[in-house]
């Protein structure tokens, strides 16, 4: 790390602000974009960002910036002053004070393999060539392939400090296929859970099939007819859902009286198939050991069986209700999860078909960022997936809206199924719910 | 003029050292000022400042691409050099001299940013906060924030010029919470525009305000809305969203260029109902998503997208035209900040005034939906299926608007949807938005008048 950290702290203490805790963070990457066939784009980025944080009177300031020369200690202090004349009040007991032992991250860096733009080409180039063979109407094929690495820091005024790297690679394929008979359809897969091209390369079938599966199958399908189905949701497509729940967990939103599950804990919120525990430590690119606050992470249960067991709480929230952060702080009081994991049912995939009977089963939803109330948990998104019948797949179905609750929606789950894949962040296996309204024919 | 002109130069010599038959220098420093107030105080005052370089090469179809926020000579040479060995061959060109272009100034201000204390701008926000809390006791809650944006950009390219803008934004933005203690329902309203803090004195904060707290008042007891095929009316302003997502991405030269668009290749033919005429206009002076030069040193053009319904431009940069036959950029290369590889992106994009008075269209329709307001929404480029959210949407019946409904979704083909506007109405408005895709988040403007669709999927909660 190449920044001169003391100077920063000087520079705060001389212009009272006290507490402060300073964020600094470089990040390189390079990536490829293969274009049917041909090497379209490379890119190589560094980037350094430098953000402050502190109490000046009581209030609080901040500043963040990534252009970092000789002038930014001064520019960032006078910008948090500035801020903090009209901030809100602040305890310095929010910054957190230190002694707390940190957990151990499941850490992929030792068996990282890094690749040269050269490397990443050619893997690209295969990648692409095995999509190829996979079906004659793909008639557009892009993979993309990245590699990044992060350093970053976070030290504050009483001490405290804790430093962490991180290296992944992601990988996404999209497709559009073409029938004469239809309309073109396009089809998309990403993945981030490899520590090498070599490892993508071993990897990569199920998401090849994934994404040719996502355009090919629904040439000349549309509609069902509008009712409730029981259904399935795939791992993404649960996972995508579960996500707007999150911000409901937040303490802080619970302690402002905005969150839908304020008073709940105790209560049974989800269905008791759910138990959902915070995993920050598992093997993830998402994985951390400590928080925005620099509290260390730690493992604990959201849910269990159904029933509620805490929030999110960083140190200010935890600090208004007398209790310990449970190590969620993501910057300004608020909290969100590390890492969650919902555990996995005891039947596959095609058991929650056959427990299902007759149904949906969704495999794609979209309009995510217009389609789903947050303050509600209102819903009402366009997916596609196939019709099953008698436990088995029958017939792909597009063109169709689910709607309903999100809230209701998750008490009304009946299992889940052993398929857990990690969609960045949750952990999640498909899930079997015993109704949603589908708008179609 | 902040990167030397002799150490541009090398830079840009040093990227064409195999083969590049284009290359360019993007320098951004933009720095952002937002205030917030929520729960009756101030929440929060925060500045940033996004600065860096990036780096551009092109050879055919086929582009390089690096960035860095470390703007020493030696870090933008290393990066070019880095860059021209993603190509193999020779060098076939060398870096011209640079000399500085001016351009017009489309988005002139009246009141810098700098020119109102933080106490005066706090106090305006409370006034709208106020307001609002004085429309009902079931306001729960209330956030108002001041968005203040005043970025410095410089172009310098192989084609000898060297440009630079001053881009200065400002959005207002008003969220009401709504609550009878069994649910919670919000309201939205953002007005902005390129433009310093006269967007301030020119806006009527508090009657926004009201209107904003009462319509989340009211969603509350508002039933769930219809599922469905049925007639839609879509409001003027923020409804051009249809347009932008169904229309507009797909007539990007992104998506046409690699024939991945239902419009590619049908220039000259007809897509829309009669009624249909469409425009992508970064000229607008002070628009939201106006800029008086585009991320790569083109100017803004007053694009004619469809006339009378039928297709006559896409939208087209520097790079994506070099696939389409017989086009030129139309100044719509754009991007979130140095980090972003540029592409085509839309600017104000609206769909022109027909002749039908507002309330004529309403009173066409027997049993449908009006749209008042929505929340954004998405597109499948490739496939044209887009979804979008009504967020205030009243039921219609017998012509006339009968009671708000909860927010439905709508969704169809982009395609399909042009051949079924019916009756396009004669009071044009345009809002702005925030355009996530392939080159980041982009200020944009959507318009259009009150317009009548035929038919529509809906996919409400309430059923059929």
């Amino acid at each position: 790390m190449r920044l001169n950290e003391k100077i920063y702290f000087e520079k705060a203490k001389q212009n009272g602000i006290e507490p402060f805790v300073l964020s600094y963070g470089e990040k390189t990457g390079i990536s490829v974009l293969v274009y049917n066939g041909e090497i379209e784009k490379q890119l190589i980025g560094e980037s350094q960002s430098i953000s402050g944080r502190g109490i000046v009177n009581g209030k609080v300031g901040a500043f963040g910036t990534d252009a970092i020369d000789k002038d930014t200690p001064d520019f960032m202090m006078n910008s948090i002053v500035e801020a903090a004349r009209f901030g809100k009040e602040l305890s310095p007991d929010t910054f957190y004070r230190g002694g707390k032992k940190y957990g151990r991250v499941q850490s992929k860096e030792k068996a990282f393999v890094k690749a040269t733009l050269k490397e990443l080409r050619e893997a690209a180039l295969s990648l692409y060539e095995r999509v190829k063979a996979k079906d004659e109407r793909l008639t557009t094929i892009e993979v993309s392939i990245s590699m990044k690495e992060g350093k970053f820091k976070k030290s504050n005024s009483y001490g405290v400090s804790k430093a962490e790297t991180k290296k992944s690679y992601t990988c996404g394929i999209s497709v559009v296929a073409t029938d004469e008979s239809d309309e073109p359809r396009s089809g998309y897969s990403g993945f981030e859970s490899f520590i090498s091209l070599e490892d993508l390369a071993s990897k990569a079938e199920k998401y090849i099939d994934r994404a040719v599966h996502s355009a090919v199958d629904f040439f000349k399908t549309g509609p069902i007819p509008s009712k409730s189905y029981k259904a399935v949701l795939s791992p993404d497509c649960f996972s995508s859902l579960f996500e707007f729940c999150l911000s409901h967990f937040n303490a802080k939103s619970v302690q402002k009286h905005l969150s839908v599950y304020e008073g709940k804990v105790g209560e049974e919120i989800f269905s008791p198939c759910f138990t959902v525990k915070h995993t920050p430590f598992v093997l993830s690119s998402s994985s951390l050991s400590f928080d925005s606050d620099i509290y260390p992470t730690q493992n604990f249960t959201l849910i269990d069986k159904g029933v509620l067991k805490t929030y999110f709480y960083s140190v200010e929230t935890a600090n208004n209700e007398g209790i310990e952060s449970n190590g969620c702080g993501s910057g300004d009081g608020n909290g969100e999860p590390t890492i969650l994991t919902v555990s996995k049912g005891r039947s596959s995939l095609e058991g929650l078909f056959r427990r299902m009977k007759n149904g949906i089963y969704i495999t794609s939803i979209s309009g995510l960022n217009s389609g789903i109330n947050g303050q509600t948990l209102d819903f009402s998104l366009p997916c596609q997936g196939y019709l099953i019948k008698d436990g088995k797949i029958e017939k792909a179905v597009s063109m169709i809206v689910c709607a309903g609750n999100l809230k209701e929606l998750f008490h009304g789950a009946l299992a889940l199924a052993d398929d857990v894949e990690d969609c960045g962040g949750i952990f999640t296996p498909s899930v079997l719910f015993k109704s949603l309204s589908i708008s179609g024919q | 003029m902040r990167i030397n002109k002799n150490t541009a130069r090398e830079v840009l010599d040093t990227c064409l050292a195999t083969g590049g038959d284009y290359a360019e220098i993007y320098y951004q420093d933009s720095r952002t000022h937002s205030y917030t107030r929520r729960y009756r105080k101030v929440q929060n005052i925060s500045s940033a400042r996004t600065c860096g370089v990036g780096i551009r090469i092109l050879k055919g179809v086929k582009l390089v691409y690096g960035y860095t926020s470390d703007l020493s000579k030696n870090s933008l040479l290393k990066l070019a050099k880095e860059l021209s060995q993603g190509f193999d061959g020779d060098r076939i060109m060398s870096a011209p001299e640079l000399k500085k272009k001016s351009i017009k100034n489309l988005n002139k201000i009246k009141i810098p940013h700098a020119a109102w204390e933080t106490e005066k701008k706090i106090a305006y926000l409370e006034e709208g906060e106020k307001a609002c809390f004085e429309v009902s006791d079931q306001i729960q809650d209330v956030k108002t924030g001041l968005f203040e944006e005043d970025e410095h950009v410089e172009i310098y390219n192989t084609e000898g010029y060297m440009y630079q803008d001053d881009r200065v934004r400002t959005r207002i933005t008003i969220l009401a919470i709504a609550t009878d203690g069994k649910q919670f329902q919000v309201s939205f309203k953002g007005p902005g525009l390129s433009k310093g803090l006269e967007l301030l004195e020119e806006t009527d904060l508090v009657s926004i305000a009201k209107e904003t707290a009462h319509e989340a008042v009211e969603m509350l007891t508002a039933p769930e809305g219809p599922s469905g095929e049925m007639p839609i009316v879509l409001g003027n302003c923020f409804g051009g969203v249809l347009f932008h997502e169904a229309c507009g991405h797909p007539l990007e030269g992104s998506a046409i260029s690699k024939n991945t668009s239902p419009f590619a290749g049908k220039v000259g033919e007809k897509i829309a109902s009669d009624v249909v005429s469409a425009y992508d206009d970064g000229t607008i002076p002070n628009g939201w998503g106006t800029e008086s030069v585009d991320d790569e040193g083109h100017l803004p053009t007053k694009n004619t997208l469809i006339k009378d319904g039928v297709l006559t431009s896409y939208m087209v940069d520097r790079f994506t035209s070099r696939r389409i036959e017989d086009s030129v950029s139309t100044g719509s290369c754009r991007r979130e900040s140095y980090r972003y590889i540029p592409t085509t992106r839309m600017t104000n994009t609206y769909i022109g005034n027909g002749t039908s008075k507002p309330e004529d269209i309403i009173a066409s329709v027997k049993d449908g939906i009006y749209c008042k307001a929505f929340s954004g929404g998405q597109v499948d480029p490739s496939t044209d299926e887009f979804i979008f959210t009504s967020d205030v949407a009243y039921l219609i019946k017998d012509g006339k608007i009968d009671h708000m409904i909860k927010p439905v979704s709508l969704v169809g083909y982009g395609y399909e949807i042009l051949k079924r506007i019916t009756m396009v109405g004669n009071d044009l408005g345009r809002a702005p938005g925030v355009c996530g895709a392939e080159s980041g988040s982009c200020y944009v403007e959507v318009g259009q008048p009150t317009l009548l669709i035929s038919s529509m999927l809906v996919g409400g909660k309430g059923g059929n």
